[in-house]
């Protein structure tokens, strides 16, 4: 049967959302992450099937015949804008299976960042010792977990390191290292990075030394740029991790040059947040900070080395529900206490000790179940996502990074969400092919239900959000939870 | 003969990238294709012509590998024919026609096309 046929009883889902600009639209499912463009007329069409118009296919609409009718409803139908009779999509369940295992191998560190993440700085008492992190890295092949990423503190500082890596690797299992690069000081070193690593990112503040040398410290920028060159000698293309903040937003076209002077697979831009030192630092990244970082990836021709933290244009057969923490990826910092991510490391989240528990059971504790269970669909860290016009392609964001704002892992921070949204328009813009002009549009960025023409509920309620900021008063009480602070 | 390149037939709605999705307009019927066949329909649609799919996916599955283009060649030639006889691809313009058997079906003649000339 034509879908024509059936049109008296096709359904548009509460979901969708439109965007119009002057020279094209865009349509999403935010249930499944579907998008598509549409022309004008596709577009009268879904907002009359909305709002329980039905047209004609005698040539008095938009529609000549059956057949032009039949293909409009066909483009709607197959990119998840309408439903067939009886048609509902499935329950979207997240795939868990454990795949990345962060270790801290060390809590020492030579730098001192102003906004590390996990506040490194000496090594702690009671670290795993040798033997502990090569029975860790037995227990992590045993949960048939793909890979092993080292990181710290500055795992280069623990000196069996290689030993464990070369442990890891006999087990089958791939290992990756994240690193300041400072201790990449000659040739052999290099060498063997490049024989035990599949992966090795180095930590870069600025493309310059004034830039870098802010937070990294003095006499750092010689050092990774002697460590990236080594890489590059020893064969290895490193990816680089750079922190975006509001001091050093002005200046990524200097992080992006590193693309030119450097053999490297990508620069990786994460935004700063208010985790561990960051709390303290006088460091930001805000709205504002946000749209250079946009504005960047729209205009500079080195921008293709920078893979931001935007949402991706991703399309239903990539969405998952959440951000995997407790379940496609954990946390073993380096005294063996397991959590669920790496930037989640609070008492509450604690899943045990490998020293008390095995890892296998340490994955099923009902904090990591509960975090890997919840979706944006469903679950109790993911409500407050339940209404958003992007959960299907975000999953919920960054738990932690929510939490650095909202001072909960439960609560969103509605101006990361209102980052997290822009940027998802931006992106599926971006794979659309559209033009600067384009995105400068006021429509491009303003959902609109095709129901009633109405902006979507959600689109503005970070200001509600920034109402309450505006009566802080004082900055610590930015750690607490909004509602105790609106109170 | 086979036909150098391909093009979505007029009758035919689709959507997807990984999972390609298809409605015929002649029958009202939809169909989507497994990984593959979204790939070879994807390059497909995108302009590339039959050798040039064979080429990209041999360099995707097998390094490049030369006898295994032979092989994927063989094997997408088949599939788009496949395509072409249940009316969702047609020959590009200017490809060649066995006019001369005076057949009436056009699926016919790009399936008696891919009988012949055009093999490696």
């Amino acid at each position: 049967m034509h879908i024509a046929d059936q049109i008296d009883d096709l359904t548009v889902p509460d979901d969708i959302v439109l965007f119009r600009t002057a020279t094209r639209r865009l349509a999403m499912n935010s249930h499944l992450a579907s998008w598509t463009t549409l022309t004008p007329e596709q577009d009268d069409l879904l907002c009359g099937l909305a709002r329980g118009v039905r047209p004609t296919a005698d040539g008095a609409g938009p529609f000549r015949s059956k057949r032009e009718l039949d293909r409009a409803l066909a483009h709607l139908v197959l990119n998840y804008l309408v439903y067939l009779p009886g048609w509902q999509p499935g329950e979207v369940a997240p795939k868990i299976r454990l795949n990345v295992v962060y270790y801290a191998i060390t809590d020492g560190c030579n730098l001192r960042c102003p906004y590390c993440y996990d506040s490194s700085l000496r090594k702690l008492p009671g670290e795993l010792k040798h033997e502990e992190s090569l029975r860790l890295m037995e227990q992590i092949a045993e949960t048939e977990a793909a890979t092993v990423v080292f990181t710290g503190g500055e795992p280069m500082m623990r000196r069996d390191l290689f030993d464990v890596v070369r442990r890891a690797r006999d087990l089958g299992l791939k290992t990756n290292i994240i690193t300041n690069g400072t201790y990449i000081r000659n040739s052999e070193i290099a060498a063997t990075m490049a024989e035990l690593f599949d992966r090795i990112t180095v930590s870069v503040d600025g493309g310059t030394l004034e830039r870098h040398e802010a937070t990294r410290g003095k006499g750092t920028f010689a050092k990774v740029v002697r460590g990236l060159t080594l890489l590059n000698e020893a064969g290895v293309a490193p990816v680089i991790n750079h922190v975006v903040t509001s001091d050093n937003v002005d200046h990524m076209h200097e992080v992006a040059a590193l693309g030119e002077r450097f053999r490297i697979k990508h620069i990786r831009v994460q935004q700063h947040s208010d985790l561990g030192r960051g709390k303290d630092d006088h460091l930001t990244f805000e709205w504002d900070d946000y749209l250079k970082t946009d504005s960047f990836m729209w205009t500079e021709p080195n921008a293709k080395y920078l893979i931001d933290d935007s949402v991706k244009a991703v399309k239903p057969c990539a969405i998952k529900g959440n951000c995997g923490m407790g379940g496609n990826e954990i946390y073993v910092n380096s005294l063996g206490s397991v959590y669920p991510c790496k930037l989640v490391t609070g008492v509450g989240e604690l899943a045990g000790n490998l020293r008390d528990a095995p890892l296998a059971e340490l994955l099923r504790a009902p904090n990591m179940t509960e975090l890997r269970e919840s979706t944006v669909y469903g679950g109790s860290v993911h409500t407050d996502c339940s209404r958003c016009y992007i959960k299907g392609a975000c999953g919920g964001g960054c738990r932690a990074f929510h939490m650095a704002r909202s001072g909960d892992l439960r609560k969103n921070s509605r101006a990361l969400c209102r980052i997290l949204r822009h940027s998802q328009i931006s992106t599926i813009w971006r794979a659309l092919g559209a033009d600067r002009a384009l995105i400068e549009d006021p429509g491009a960025f303003v959902p609109i239900r095709p129901v009633d023409g109405s902006v979507h509920p959600v689109y503005e309620d970070w200001r509600g959000e920034q109402a309450m900021k505006t009566v802080e008063p004082t900055p610590s009480q930015r750690r607490l939870p909004i509602v105790a602070v609106s109170a | 003969m086979t036909a150098a390149g391909w093009t979505v037939s007029d009758d035919v709605v689709w959507a997807g990238e990984d999972t390609v999705r298809i409605y015929q307009l002649t029958t009202g019927q939809f169909q989507s294709l497994n990984g593959t066949g979204s790939s070879i329909w994807c390059l497909m649609a995108g302009g590339k012509e039959t050798e040039q799919i064979a080429q990209e996916l041999t360099n995707q599955l097998a390094g490049g590998d030369p006898a295994a283009y032979l092989e994927i060649l063989s094997d997408v030639q088949g599939f788009l024919l496949s395509l072409a006889r249940q009316n969702m691809v047609v020959a590009n313009p200017g490809e060649k026609t066995d006019e001369r058997r005076g057949r009436g079906n056009r699926t016919d003649e790009v399936v008696s096309r891919g009988a012949g000339a055009g093999r490696q």
